[in-house]
């Protein structure tokens, strides 16, 4: 009983990091993408317009 | 490819990439996940059913972030209808669990389920392809006149500023968060196709506005079924993380392709990507699977060329309009 309910913590722990892990890479990655896209002139501004 | 979480090989890797660039930049523009263009990729590709759900609601999580963001920048979330549309969707999701599993019980699941997204489907495409080609590009449906601000009048009332809506009840926007959530979850889709025309025609948001505050919803959506999946095994992390790559591109052109279209043509190919999709349910309950998938995999690349397309245009007509003001300042 004990290693099932380890188990199943884990289990559990695991998808928190799965959905926390995508999470923070989306928000890297769009941070990354969005100064690339400045860099490109396609972004420039909190608004998004182009520069 | 099986859901293992080993590597992908490296055509595997180019595959996945290009499906996550195609499902970000479409479901950005239209403020949808994107689940009926990736789950059947991800099939071809040789994912388990239940796999590639799990991998693409996982995918989605982060590609949301991403897309909500940008759509913040430009002022098309509105928080408030968000939050309030969550204490309707989360309920509405399990509600549509329950009577998914009676109708598993009663053996009417397939038939029963597909029928029913057909349907939908093809009336919501019809209805807002008609709406869209009697109404200038510009023009938004007449908000004043959306089903759920005229005739549901039950306080307390609250005011959405950044929809434009002075006045509407709680209720009333909870009550659709719950339809949609039940809906979605009783389809087994993500829900933003039914949500986001809802958003626009029953509660009178501007079409821009609605497809950021979707995005929202599809956030906690998203990261709510990658949660209840990765717990089962059911996410081949690595893959969702490639897909990411491709989606955090398209995620922001998407967003930023709102911008330059008019909201009509917004709504224009939102229609045609329902009943594309739609179409593609229809072929595969007719037994015709390789049309089902054919159409899907021409309809996402074919959405997201077109909306880079757009893009591009508009960046470079306002660039030209800039360029202009600019020197006749000098002169």
């Amino acid at each position: 009983m004990p290693h099932r309910l380890l188990l199943e913590i884990s289990s559990s722990n695991f998808a928190i990091m799965v959905v926390v892990g995508m999470a923070t890479t989306g928000l890297v990655l769009g941070t990354v993408v969005d100064r690339l896209l400045c860099w490109l002139g396609m972004v420039v501004d909190a608004k998004g317009d182009p520069r | 490819m099986i859901c293992a979480g080993t590597m992908p090989t490296s055509l595997e890797a180019v595959a996945l990439t290009a499906i996550g660039f195609c499902v970000g930049t479409a479901g950005s523009f239209f403020g949808v996940g994107g689940a009926f263009l990736v789950t059947p990729a991800l099939n071809i590709l040789g994912f388990p059913m239940v796999c590639a759900i799990g991998t693409d609601l996982a995918h989605m999580t982060g590609k949301s972030v991403i897309a909500t963001l940008r759509h913040r920048k430009l002022g098309h979330v509105d928080w408030h209808a968000g939050g309030l549309l969550l204490f309707g969707t989360l309920p509405g999701v399990k509600l549509g669990t329950v009577a998914v599993m009676a109708l598993e019980r009663a053996g009417l699941t397939e038939s029963v389920l597909r029928y029913v997204y057909i349907l939908l489907l093809g009336v919501v495409g019809t209805l807002i392809l008609r709406e869209s080609l009697s109404s200038r590009n510009d023009a938004e449906p007449d908000g004043t006149r959306a089903l759920l601000r005229r005739r549901f009048r039950l306080r307390p009332f609250v005011s959405l500023k950044t929809s434009g809506i002075e006045s509407i009840s709680v209720w009333g926007v909870i009550l659709l968060g719950l339809a949609t959530g039940f809906l979605s979850s009783f389809l087994g889709v993500g829900g933003g196709f039914i949500r986001m025309p809802a958003m626009i025609y029953l509660l009178g948001m501007p079409t821009r506005v609605a497809v950021g505050t979707d995005l929202l919803e599809v956030l906690f959506s998203g990261g709510y079924g990658a949660f209840l999946y990765a717990r089962e095994g059911r996410v081949d992390v690595i893959a969702a993380l490639v897909m990411l790559f491709g989606a955090a591109v398209g995620s922001q052109l998407g967003a930023m392709a709102t911008k330059y279209v008019e909201a009509g043509r917004i709504r224009l190919y939102l229609a045609v990507a329902v009943l594309g999709s739609g179409a593609a349910v229809a072929a595969k309950q007719f037994g015709a699977t390789a049309l089902s998938a054919g159409i899907l995999l021409i309809l996402g690349p074919s959405l997201a060329g077109v909306i880079i397309y757009k893009l591009v245009v508009g960046v470079k007509r306002q660039r030209a309009a800039l360029e202009r003001v600019i020197e006749s300042d000098l002169a």
